[in-house]
């Protein structure tokens, strides 16, 4: 028999062990967040698509045209069809985005759209009347997408193509992800905005999503030394510094891109001095549910913000959805004719249906051929015509574009620069060699059996106006296969420049234009075009029939104020008076305009009250200016003598134009 | 992208107080009109150029008066020096407004993060008309007013010949 001190012992010994248990589980509980990732009917995702349900206005519109392509994201990341998120009959969110599908102007723009639309299961190459991936193509230069001194838009446009089906394999893609990878901050393994600029989170997070989506292994050391440089920036309250602080989309594009590579961002690896990254996003959360951008701060984009971060929460990286690639094999096919390029763009090839139009017999094609590639490029003959004939025992394409073979002259095909020496009707993409596969360009040329490709390369794509950039063009070797300068060559760029020894011509343009560089020589084959933009660019070479129309159209009603601040530093108080500044407003518009000032409501009380125009309350200011006219003002702070602020003061003087 | 914005929010709160150049705005065309229907909405596209000398970020709002009539998009958005961008204003009129409405259509840059921003800002007048009287029955009215007249015209003529027969 225990005694009762025994018997408490024993209760004594389990209720520390239970005290113990629940001193170990009760902290836990108190601080406990839900699972992660969070589910669309946990509190937090479910009050933050509430906050957006109730942005909604009568067009579908829910923050902007920006912003409402991103709540589609999110809208679909959840599991809801953005189609039935509308104000009661009116047109649902994705309405909006086909209603406002020609706001979109940059490649940016386009590829934001891609992923929303096929986010929203829409078709991206139909979408308000514009096909979006030719759109988001147009703007691929040969290397890159977009501005080639930007990179965000070649991770935005890259995501953008995989999600559309683009093959990670095709030119635009690959080239693209080559552009990225090239363009990594070697130092610290992250990426930035711009080119040559310093890494941030942001930019590395969307860089990391953009090469997992187009195929890069997350083990691969572009990923993994990219995640080290957003583990570098994590500050303790687990979020990732952005200059200077954390905030709500930061901290959302890095827990996607840690996603995306297969981590958790809740993880002992993401933890910083106990708190992870979801929870320093969580406490940016409002009570109605939106995210401010920082703790006091709302930011510019209430909707988008709060967009990121359910995706985030919810473990739904960009692109939310990715459609099937296309079956086939993608290659770039160019076609040059006897004096230009017929056609030069990325297909998918397949099986084909090829008549001869000799004998009015169809071939079918069940593997992705070189003449296959050719019957794509020409969009089985609607974008242009090709006679194929088969009296010759296999397939012979006799005339493209109505180019018809002369002499020794004729159609021929190349792949990857190489000849193939089998018919293009058995040259199979991606398994015939030589060359060998993955086959990236088939060349079909007129000319002759011993005419030789060329090659163009520039040492910047991107020069201001009178800046010189360098032309390289190389001959290639069906001997050796090997490329080396060719001297003598014809660069067509704003005008023609001859080659020298090293193969090499120096150009410089004295106006804005977009430059289509290619070169030609006798006995060789024309090189691809490579785009250059000289300052603005837009501007296009005209050809030697056409005559282009240039003008440049002021806006109506246009102002200039010089300076864009001024600064009363002047340790000024109560009763004083500052220095008086200079400010000049000049009409740089096309009609006579009428400016009034305003300092705006939101400015401190010191302004409103202070400011004075040529030693006269600022309400009293009034101009007329006549075109190509300026008007000078000097400004004057008065401190009320009643005035109480201290310590820095921030407001806006406004001039406003109007027709006079 | 400080992608595709979080970059231009840090323009607004970083890169911009560090500058004291030109600010600028174009917009086009100088005026607005919509003619509407109440209950019915028209949309026109406002024109918004950066003529300033570094990139800005814009707004575009219409008078406290009228707000619920109309939906701008974009309503911000930031532009480069040179760039420009197409705002869509469109008006819906709601029901019993008829007559004739004015306001104003208001393209402003500016920045409040420095002591004292010097911004730049264009009132483009808006006229609303909201009317029943579509074209088509203006030129009904006036086809029938005038079938009336002539028939008139021709029973008189009848009726003077019966009295002098």
């Amino acid at each position: 028999m225990r005694s009762v001190s025994e018997g408490f012992g024993v209760l004594g010994n389990l209720l520390l062990v239970l005290a113990l248990i629940s001193a170990m589980i009760l902290p836990m509980s108190v601080v406990a967040q839900p699972d992660y990732p969070l589910n669309p009917t946990d509190t937090e995702v479910a009050n933050a698509l509430d906050y957006l349900r109730g942005a909604q206005t009568a067009d579908g519109d829910i923050g902007g045209f920006s912003a409402s392509a991103w709540v589609t994201m999110a809208i679909a990341a959840a599991g809801e069809d953005p189609h039935d998120w509308r104000v009661g009959s009116n047109p649902s969110i994705v309405d909006y985005l086909a209603a406002s599908a020609g706001s979109a102007s940059s490649a940016t723009d386009y590829a934001r759209m891609i992923l929303a639309i096929v986010a929203a299961d829409e078709d991206p190459t139909s979408f308000g009347g514009k096909d979006f991936v030719e759109l988001l193509k147009a703007n691929y230069s040969g290397t890159q997408i977009g501005d080639a001194s930007l990179l965000n838009d070649d991770f935005w446009g890259v995501m953008a193509l995989i999600s559309a089906g683009e093959s990670p394999s095709s030119r635009v893609v690959a080239n693209s992800v080559a552009f990225i990878k090239d363009n990594r901050n070697d130092d610290d393994g992250g990426w930035s905005w711009g080119v040559g600029q310093d890494s941030d989170v942001d930019d590395t997070a969307v860089a990391i999503m953009a090469l997992i989506a187009a195929g890069e292994s997350p083990s691969s050391s572009a990923i993994t030394d990219g995640l080290a440089y957003i583990e570098s920036t994590q500050m303790d309250n687990g979020g990732f510094e952005s200059w200077g602080a954390t905030n709500a989309d930061t901290d959302s594009w890095a827990i996607d891109a840690i996603v995306a590579a297969g981590e958790d961002p809740t993880s002992g690896d993401w933890t910083e001095n106990a708190n992870t990254p979801v929870d320093d996003l969580l406490s940016f959360q409002q009570g109605n549910g939106q995210f401010y951008w920082q703790s006091s701060m709302p930011g510019a984009w209430p909707c988008q913000t709060t967009a990121y971060a359910i995706q985030a929460l919810l473990g739904e990286p960009y692109p939310v959805k990715v459609l099937e690639p296309r079956e086939g094999i993608s290659v770039y096919v160019r076609v040059e004719g006897q004096d230009s390029t017929v056609w030069r763009g990325d297909v998918i090839v397949s099986e084909s249906d090829i008549m001869a139009d000799n004998s009015g017999t169809t071939y079918h094609l069940s593997d992705p051929t070189a003449l296959g590639a050719l019957d794509e490029a020409s969009n089985h003959e609607e974008r242009f015509p090709y006679y194929v004939t088969d009296q010759y025992g296999g397939l012979y394409v006799s005339s493209v574009n109505e180019e018809e073979p002369s002499g020794l002259n004729g159609w021929m095909y190349r792949v990857d620069y190489r000849s193939p020496g089998v018919g293009a009707d058995q040259f199979i993409l991606g398994e015939t060699t030589p060359p060998n596969p993955p086959h990236q360009e088939v060349l079909w040329y007129y000319g002759e059996w011993t005419d030789l490709p060329l090659s163009l390369s520039v040492d910047k794509t991107q020069v201001d106006v009178d800046e010189e950039f360098s032309v390289v063009v190389r001959e290639r070797s069906d001997d050796t296969h090997n490329w080396s300068p060719c001297e003598g060559a014809m660069v067509h760029g704003d005008q023609d420049y001859a080659t020298g020894v090293d193969g090499t011509a120096t150009i410089s343009v004295d106006h804005d234009v977009t430059l289509h560089i290619f070169a030609e020589k006798d006995g060789y084959i024309r090189s691809d075009k490579v785009t250059v933009t000289v300052g603005e660019g837009t501007i296009q070479p005209p050809s030697s029939d056409e005559v282009y129309l240039t003008a440049h159209i002021l806006p109506a009603i246009s102002i200039e104020v010089s300076p864009g601040s001024v600064d009363f530093n002047d340790k000024l108080g109560p009763g004083d008076i500052s220095d008086e500044h200079r400010i000049t407003i000049s009409n740089v518009g096309a009609w006579e305009v009428k400016v009034t000032t305003e300092v705006e409501e939101e400015s401190d009380d010191l302004f409103l009250r202070g400011v004075r125009l040529d030693g006269k309350l600022w309400s009293s200011f009034q101009a007329i200016i006549g075109r190509e006219e300026s008007e000078t003002t000097y400004a004057s702070l008065h401190v009320p003598e009643d005035y109480s602020g201290v310590g820095p003061k921030t407001g806006n003087l406004i001039f406003w134009a109007e027709g006079a | 992208m400080r992608g595709f914005f979080v970059l231009a929010f840090a323009f607004l709160s970083v890169l911009l107080p560090c500058q004291a150049s030109a600010v600028g705005v174009g917009a086009a065309p100088s005026e607005l009109d919509f003619n509407i229907r109440p209950g019915g909405s028209a949309t026109e596209t406002l024109h918004v150029i950066n003529t300033g000398d570094s990139e800005a970020h814009y707004r575009v709002y219409v008078d406290e008066e009228y707000e619920g009539w109309f939906d701008i998009a974009p309503d911000e958005f930031s532009l480069a020096p040179q760039a420009n961008e197409e705002t869509h204003i469109t008006v819906s009129a709601p029901l019993f407004s008829f007559g004739d409405h004015s306001t104003h259509v208001n393209v402003v840059t500016a920045n409040s993060q420095l002591e004292l921003g010097v911004g730049a800002g264009i009132k483009v007048p808006a006229h609303i008309r909201v009317s029943n009287l579509l074209p088509w029955v203006g030129l009904g009215i006036a086809v029938a007013l005038l079938l009336t007249l002539t028939l008139f015209l021709i029973r008189r003529r009848r009726m003077a010949a019966g009295e002098a027969k």
